[in-house]
């Protein structure tokens, strides 16, 4: 039932937003705390999908090192995505996409290894 | 995680776009101005709380 609990805070925060319209900052400073706010409460379900995809190594003994990488490119791309949808909100487009690339490059080179590592199962099956 | 904080935020919005209407109409622009500035500060100080508090969640979540 989280689910009313975000969509009635987004209201709100929506609706604060068009009243303090003539101030623009105090609509980026609403935008930033309801975002904080909404990722505090679908945090508690994340621990749940964690103990999942341990169980899941665990089961299927995959390297440890291929789920810390999938975890850190996971939370690259939500502070990323965070950050340049608030950038556009707030109107500022080239920031946003420059948040972007920035995210992008680092999620590529954090996944190098797994490339590497891909490519070497694909030499040693030839 | 508390939602009164956007509610505090709302309140000092609205207080700061009046006390500017006031100032204005009173031919008093420099102190509309400063006092948009010290709400602005006083609302910095509090969301700053809860940025910090999101980047430590998210990187302890995500072992970043």
């Amino acid at each position: 039932m989280e689910i009313v609990q975000i969509v009635i805070i987004g209201l709100c925060a929506v609706i604060f937003i068009a009243v303090l319209d003539k101030h623009k900052e105090f609509g980026v400073y609403l935008r930033i705390v309801t975002g904080v706010i909404m990722f505090f409460i679908f945090i508690d379900k994340f621990d749940s999908i964690i103990i999942l995809f341990n169980k899941l190594n665990a089961l299927m003994n995959i390297d440890d090192m291929y789920m810390k990488i999938l975890f850190q490119i996971l939370g690259i791309a939500f502070v990323t995505e965070f950050g340049s949808q608030l950038c556009k909100d707030s109107g500022e487009k080239s920031i946003a996409s420059n948040i972007e690339i920035a995210g992008r490059i680092i999620i590529l080179v954090l996944s190098a290894p797994i490339v590497l590592g891909i490519i070497n199962l694909i030499e040693s099956i030839m | 995680m508390d939602i009164s904080i956007i509610f505090k935020i709302a309140a000092v919005g609205i207080l700061i776009s009046v006390l500017n209407q006031v100032l204005d109409r009173a031919g008093r622009e420099e102190q509309a101005m400063l006092t948009t500035l010290a709400g602005l500060v006083v609302v910095l100080f509090w969301v700053i709380h809860y940025i910090s508090d999101l980047f430590t969640e998210v990187q302890q979540l995500f072992q970043l």
